[in-house]
C-alpha cells in the first residue's frame, strides 16, 4: 500500500519534472513581435534611456495598423534571459544583445537570422557602417548595433597644464608614461589615470601598434598569441604603468571611480568611450578633452546589437528587418547622436554639422570625440569581443594584481600565460 | 516568583559573565550600527565620495529619497514584494512544517534518503537550475506573472526552512503528543491542535528567514518578470546604475528604503515570537 | 483468539492511517523537490560526464567510458582557478563553523539576559542581515575604497606610507572579503536565541541551586540543551560560507586569489563565451559532494564532543 502510494507520488513528480526538461519554450503570439532591450532606467536617472524608448515607440506607432504589432520590452538582464532561452533551444523574436554579443551557442544551433542578404539587397552597407565588416562571420551578419562602441581616452587639460605636459604626451606609451610621472610629481591630490578595467585597453592598443599584434587581436586567441613577444610586451607595458599609477586608483569596474575624473577632477586621464561626453560634470566641461590612444589608435567595436530570431513567420521577419532599417536610418541615427549621446553606426551622417547646430556642450564634446575616433589612423577591435570576456577578465585581474606596489610583473605574466592557455583549452 | 525572574537577570551573575555580556552587546551594536550608520549617512550626502567615511554631510541632501519616492513608484514595488514574498512564505512554511514533522517524529523507509535529498538542494548552483525552471515557468504559461515567482520562491530554500523547523520539533517532548493521542486526537488533529501551536516560534523563525531571502531575491525576479509594473523591490537598485555612472546618493537612499519594511515588520513581530519563546511553551 | 484478531485489525488500521498521514504530509515537499530540484540534480550528475558547451548546447554528448573523467581532468589538472577556489571556499566554510557560531552563540547568550535596552540591541543586530548580500557588497566596496573608504586611513595610522588597495593585495583581499560578511550573524543569533529562551526555567533554577550561574551555567546546562540548534546553524553557516558568491563578485571578481567555487561555476557556465556547461557541472558535482562532507563532518564533531560532555 505504502509502496504503491510512494510510487504513484514519484511517478507524478517525475511527470512534472519531464514537463520541465523537454520540449521547447512557449512563444509570443504570431501577430506580436517582441523586442527585448536594456534601456530600462528611469528618465530622471538616465535621460538617454528615455530617448531610446521613444525611438522604439515611434516605430511601434508607425506600424500600429500592420498585421504584426511591434512590442518593445525593457528588461534588466537580457543576457541571462537570452542565455536561458538559448539553452532551451529558442531565441527571443528580436533582442538588442549586450556586451557579450550574440551567444556562440545560439549561432551553433542556427537560431539567429542572417541579416547580410537584406543589407546587401537594400544597399544598407553605409547605414550599418562598421557592423558590415566587423560582424561578418564567414559571410553572415547576425547582429547590427545601432551605435558603435568607440573608445579613446579623455584627459583633464587643467591637470596637464599644471604638470607642464604638452600634446606630445600621446605620441606613444613612453611619452604617456613620462606625462603620468609629471602628474604624480604635482604637489596636489591628483593622480595619473583610472586603472583596472581601463588598463585592458592599454594592452589592446599596444598590441595594435604592430601589424603582427593587430592580426592577433582580430582573430581568436591562440597559444601562439599567448606566447608571443607582442602580447608579453603589451601586458608588461600596461602592468608597469599600472604599478607606477598605484593600486589605490585601480578598479575592476570603471563605474566605481568614474566620478573621480568626471566630477571631482582628481584623475588626469580616463580610458573610456566617446559616450563619456555626457557624464562630464558642468564644472569640468571646459577642461576635459577627448584624445586618441597613444600612437594614434582608437578602439571601435560594433559589439552586440539587434539580432533577429530565425524561423519566424514571414510577416514578423519582415517587420524585424524593417526595424533594423529604421534604426540605422539617418533620422534615428541623428537622434542617437544628439539624444543618446553615442557614436552612431551610420557613416553618412555629418556629426560636426549636427554638433554645430546644437548648443549643448556635451553634444559638441561628443562630436569632437567621435571625429577623433572616426579619423584615427589605426582603428582596432576590443579584445573583449575577439578573445572573449573570460580572457579579458583574466587579463584585467592580472593587471590589477600587478598594480600593487612591489608585485613581480614577470612572474605574474608567466602565471597569466598558464591561465589563458587553460581557459582556451 | 521574583527569583525566577532573576534567573537571567544580569545583576545576579558573576562579574566575569557581566563583563563578557557587556562586551558582546557593545560588539553587537558596533557591528550592526557601523555599516548601517555609514549607509544612512552616505544616503544623505549629495556626493558620498566627495565627503567620504563618517564625515557629516555639508548639507543634508534628500534628493535620492525624493526621486526614489516620486519617480520610481516605490509603493508599487513594495506591494509586489510583500505579496510575492508573503504568499510564498506561507505556502512553503506550511508545506515544510508538515513534512518536517513527519521526518522528526515518524519512522519510515527512505527517511534517510529524504534527508539527504533535501540537504543536497542547498548545493545545487543556480546556473544548473536556471534553464529547467525557466522552461517550467514557460510551459505552465506563467512567464511574466507574479505566480511564477511565488512558485519559485515556495520551492527554493526548502532545505533551510526544513532544518530549522525540524530542529524545533526535536525539542518538543513526545509526551505532549501522547497525551493528545490518549484524548482521542488523530494524527492530523494532533498536529493541527497541539504541535503546530507549540512549534509556532520555530516556524516563525523559519518564516522570517525565508521572507528576508525572498525580499532581497533578484536573480529569479529579473529572469521571469519583465513587465516593470510587476517587478519586486531589489529592481529599484539597478535603476541607479547607468551606462557611465553610478548615482551613489540615489543607490544608498534606495537601499535604506528597501530595508525599512522588513525592519518594521520584524520589530512588530519579534515581540510575538521572542516573547513566545521565553514564555516557556515547550516545558516538559 | 477473537480478541487478538481485533487488536491486530486495529493495529493494521492504525498503521494504514499512519502511512496515509506520512505520505500526505510529505507529498507537498517531495513534489516541490521533484519539480524544482530533481531534474537539475540528475542533469548536473549526468552531464558532468558529457561534452556540453556552445557547440552542442541542446544535445550533451557522453564522453564514453574511456574518457569518462575528461571534464574532471580539465578541472583538476588544467583549469587555473579550481584549487584556489576550493581552498578558499573550504576555508570560508570552516570559518563559518568555528568563528561565526561561537560569536553568534556568545551574542545570543548576552541577548538572552535581562539588561536594560536589550530589546533595542536585539532588533538592531539583525538589520544588517536584512540588507541583501549584493547590496552589502556595494557598501563594503565603498568602505574598502583606498581613496575615500574608511579602512585605508585606519591602516595609515600604523603604516604611514600605505597606499595600496587592500582588495588587490593577496592575503589582505581574502581577509577583507571575509570581514565583509562574517560578523553579521543576526539570523544565526536569532535561531540560537530562540532556543536558549526555550530552555525551561526549572532546569536553570536547579543549576542555580548547584551554584552554577552566568557563563558557567550556560556552558554546562544551556549549551548542551541547545546542541541540536547549534548543529543546524553550524551546517547553515558552513554552507553559506562555502557558497559565497556575491562578496566575490562585488569586491574583487576573483582577483588577488579570491575565487570561490560558486564563482567559478558561474564563470564557466555563463561568463565564458564558450559556455562550458559540462565542465561547470563537474565543479557543481564537487560542490554537492563537498556540501555532503561538510554536513557529515559537523554531525560527527557534534556527536563526538557532546558524548564526551555527557561523561
Amino acid at each position: 500500500m505504502k509502496k504503491k502510494m510512494v510510487s504513484v507520488l514519484l511517478a507524478a513528480a517525475m511527470g512534472a519534472t519531464g514537463l520541465v526538461g523537454f520540449g521547447s519554450t512557449a512563444y509570443a503570439a504570431d501577430d506580436v513581435l517582441e523586442f527585448y532591450h536594456g534601456y530600462y532606467q528611469d528618465e530622471s536617472e538616465w535621460a538617454a534611456a528615455q530617448v531610446m524608448r521613444d525611438i522604439y515607440d515611434g516605430f511601434a506607432e508607425a506600424h500600429a495598423d500592420g498585421p504584426v504589432t511591434f512590442k518593445p520590452i525593457a528588461v534588466e538582464n537580457r543576457d541571462d534571459i537570452v542565455s536561458a532561452q538559448v539553452a532551451g533551444g529558442s531565441f527571443p523574436d528580436m533582442v538588442d544583445v549586450g556586451g557579450g554579443g550574440v551567444p556562440q551557442a545560439a549561432l551553433s544551433q542556427d537560431l539567429v537570422y542572417d541579416l547580410k542578404p537584406y543589407i546587401d539587397e537594400n544597399g544598407l552597407q553605409d547605414a550599418v557602417g562598421l557592423n558590415y565588416t566587423q560582424h561578418d562571420i564567414d559571410g553572415h551578419i547576425y547582429a547590427v548595433h545601432d551605435q558603435i562602441e568607440s573608445r579613446g581616452l579623455w584627459y583633464n587639460s587643467d591637470i596637464f597644464e599644471k604638470a607642464g605636459i604638452t600634446e606630445d604626451a600621446f605620441a606613444n606609451w613612453d611619452s604617456f608614461a613620462a606625462a603620468m610621472e609629471k602628474i604624480r610629481a604635482l604637489d596636489e591630490d591628483v593622480y595619473g589615470y583610472i586603472a583596472g578595467q581601463g588598463s585592458s585597453y592599454i594592452v589592446n592598443t599596444v598590441m595594435a601598434s604592430t601589424d603582427e599584434g593587430k592580426a592577433m587581436l582580430e582573430s581568436e586567441l591562440t597559444e601562439d598569441t599567448i606566447n608571443s613577444d607582442e602580447f608579453a610586451n603589451a601586458f608588461k607595458t600596461a602592468a608597469k604603468l599600472d604599478q607606477d599609477n598605484g593600486s589605490e586608483h585601480t578598479t575592476d569596474d570603471n563605474g566605481n571611480l568614474m566620478a573621480e575624473f568626471n566630477t571631482n577632477g582628481k584623475a588626469g586621464v580616463l580610458f573610456n568611450g566617446v559616450w563619456n561626453a555626457s557624464g562630464i560634470d558642468a564644472s569640468l566641461s571646459d577642461v576635459i578633452e577627448p584624445a586618441l590612444f597613444p600612437g594614434n589608435i582608437a578602439i571601435a567595436s560594433a559589439g552586440g546589437g539587434l539580432a533577429v530570431a530565425n524561423n519566424m513567420s514571414e510577416e514578423k521577419t519582415e517587420l524585424a528587418l524593417e526595424f533594423i532599417k529604421y534604426m540605422t536610418s539617418e533620422e534615428v541615427q541623428e537622434k542617437i547622436f544628439t539624444g543618446v549621446q553615442a557614436n552612431p553606426c551610420n557613416t553618412t551622417i555629418d556629426l560636426n554639422a549636427l554638433a554645430e547646430n546644437s548648443d549643448d556642450a556635451a553634444t559638441k564634446k561628443l562630436a569632437l570625440a567621435c571625429s577623433e575616433v572616426n579619423g584615427a589612423e589605426n582603428v582596432v577591435i576590443d579584445i573583449n569581443y575577439t578573445w572573449g570576456s573570460d580572457v579579458d577578465k583574466a587579463i584585467i585581474n592580472a593587471l590589477m594584481e600587478c598594480a600593487v606596489s612591489g608585485t613581480d610583473i614577470e612572474a605574474r605574466f608567466a602565471a597569466l600565460q598558464t591561465e589563458l592557455i587553460a581557459l582556451i583549452a | 516568583m521574583k527569583k525566577t525572574k532573576s534567573g537571567r537577570g544580569i545583576n545576579s551573575m558573576p562579574a566575569g559573565t557581566r563583563i563578557v555580556t557587556y562586551i558582546c552587546l557593545v560588539w553587537a551594536l558596533v557591528v550592526s550600527l557601523v555599516p548601517l550608520g555609514w549607509l544612512v549617512l552616505s544616503s544623505l550626502k549629495k556626493d558620498p565620495m566627495a565627503r567620504p567615511g563618517f564625515q557629516l554631510p555639508e548639507t543634508i541632501c534628500l534628493d535620492g529619497y525624493i526621486s526614489t519616492f516620486r519617480d520610481l513608484h516605490v509603493l508599487r514595488y513594495f506591494g509586489n514584494s510583500l505579496f510575492v514574498a508573503g504568499v510564498s512564505v506561507m505556502i512553503s512554511v506550511v508545506m515544510i512544517s508538515m513534512s518536517a514533522y513527519v521526518v522528526a517524529r515518524m519512522e519510515f523507509k527512505g527517511k534517510a534518503l529524504v534527508n539527504i535529498l533535501l540537504y543536497s538542494t542547498m548545493f545545487i548552483p543556480a546556473t544548473a537550475l536556471t534553464y529547467p525552471v525557466y522552461n517550467l515557468v514557460n510551459r505552465l504559461h506563467l512567464y511574466d506573472t507574479r505566480s511564477a515567482l511565488i512558485l519559485i520562491y515556495s520551492c527554493s530554500g526548502i532545505a533551510v526552512s526544513f532544518f530549522v523547523i525540524k530542529n524545533y520539533y526535536d525539542n518538543i517532548p513526545r509526551e505532549l503528543e501522547e497525551a493528545a493521542r490518549i484524548d482521542g486526537c488523530g494524527y492530523v488533529q494532533t498536529w493541527v491542535k497541539v504541535i503546530f501551536p507549540i512549534a509556532r516560534p520555530g516556524i516563525m523563525t523559519a518564516a522570517v528567514l525565508a521572507f528576508l531571502n525572498n525580499w532581497n531575491e533578484y536573480y529569479w525576479a529579473s529572469l521571469v518578470l519583465i513587465t516593470r509594473e510587476k517587478l519586486t523591490v531589489p529592481a529599484l537598485l539597478s535603476t541607479f546604475t547607468t551606462a557611465f555612472n553610478t548615482n551613489y546618493n540615489g543607490l544608498f537612499s534606495a537601499m535604506v528604503i528597501i530595508i525599512l519594511p522588513p525592519v518594521l515588520l520584524y520589530c512588530i513581530f519579534s515581540r510575538f515570537f521572542i516573547e513566545a519563546l521565553s514564555g516557556g511553551a515547550v516545558k516538559g | 483468539m477473537e480478541n487478538l484478531k481485533a487488536v491486530n485489525k486495529r493495529k493494521n488500521k492504525l498503521g494504514m492511517r499512519k502511512k496515509g498521514f506520512i505520505i500526505a504530509f510529505l507529498a507537498p515537499t517531495l513534489i516541490a523537490f521533484c519539480v524544482f530540484y530533481l531534474y537539475p540534480i540528475i542533469t548536473v550528475f549526468v552531464t558532468s560526464f558529457c561534452k556540453w558547451d556552445y557547440t552542442n548546447i541542446t544535445s550533451p554528448e557522453f564522453f564514453g567510458w574511456s574518457n569518462l573523467w575528461d571534464n574532471y581532468d580539465y578541472i583538476f589538472n588544467k583549469y587555473p582557478f579550481f584549487w584556489e577556489a576550493l581552498r578558499n571556499s573550504t576555508t570560508w566554510a570552516i570559518l563559518g563553523a568555528v568563528v561565526q557560531i561561537p560569536i553568534a552563540t556568545l551574542i545570543a547568550l548576552a541577548l538572552s539576559r535581562k539588561v536594560k535596552g536589550i530589546k533595542f540591541v536585539r532588533n538592531v543586530y539583525i538589520i544588517p542581515n536584512m540588507i541583501s548580500t549584493a547590496a552589502m557588497g556595494i557598501v563594503f566596496l565603498q568602505l574598502y575604497n583606498p581613496s575615500y573608504g574608511i579602512i585605508n586611513p585606519i591602516i595609515r595610522l600604523f603604516h604611514k606610507d600605505f597606499t595600496d588597495n587592500i582588495l588587490l593585495l593577496k592575503g589582505s583581499a581574502f581577509v577583507a572579503m571575509t570581514c565583509a560578511y562574517i560578523f553579521f550573524t543576526g539570523t544565526t543569533t536569532l535561531m540560537i536565541l530562540g532556543n536558549i529562551m526555550a530552555v525551561p526555567e526549572e532546569v536553570r533554577e536547579a543549576a542555580m541551586l548547584d551554584g552554577a550561574s552566568g557563563l558557567k551555567q550556560d556552558w554546562h546546562i544551556t549549551i548542551p540543551m541547545i546542541k541540536g540548534t547549534l548543529k543546524t546553524v553550524s551546517v547553515l553557516a558552513a554552507t553559506s560560507g562555502f557558497l559565497l558568491y556575491n562578496e566575490v563578485y562585488f569586491l574583487t571578481k576573483g582577483a588577488a586569489g579570491t575565487y570561490s567555487i560558486s564563482y567559478i561555476i558561474r564563470e564557466l557556465a555563463i561568463t565564458s563565451p564558450r559556455t562550458q556547461f559540462g565542465r561547470a557541472n563537474a565543479v557543481a558535482m564537487i560542490q554537492i559532494l563537498a556540501g555532503m562532507v561538510i554536513i557529515l563532518v559537523i554531525n560527527f564533531v557534534y556527536s563526538v564532543s557532546f558524548k564526551k560532555e555527557k561523561k
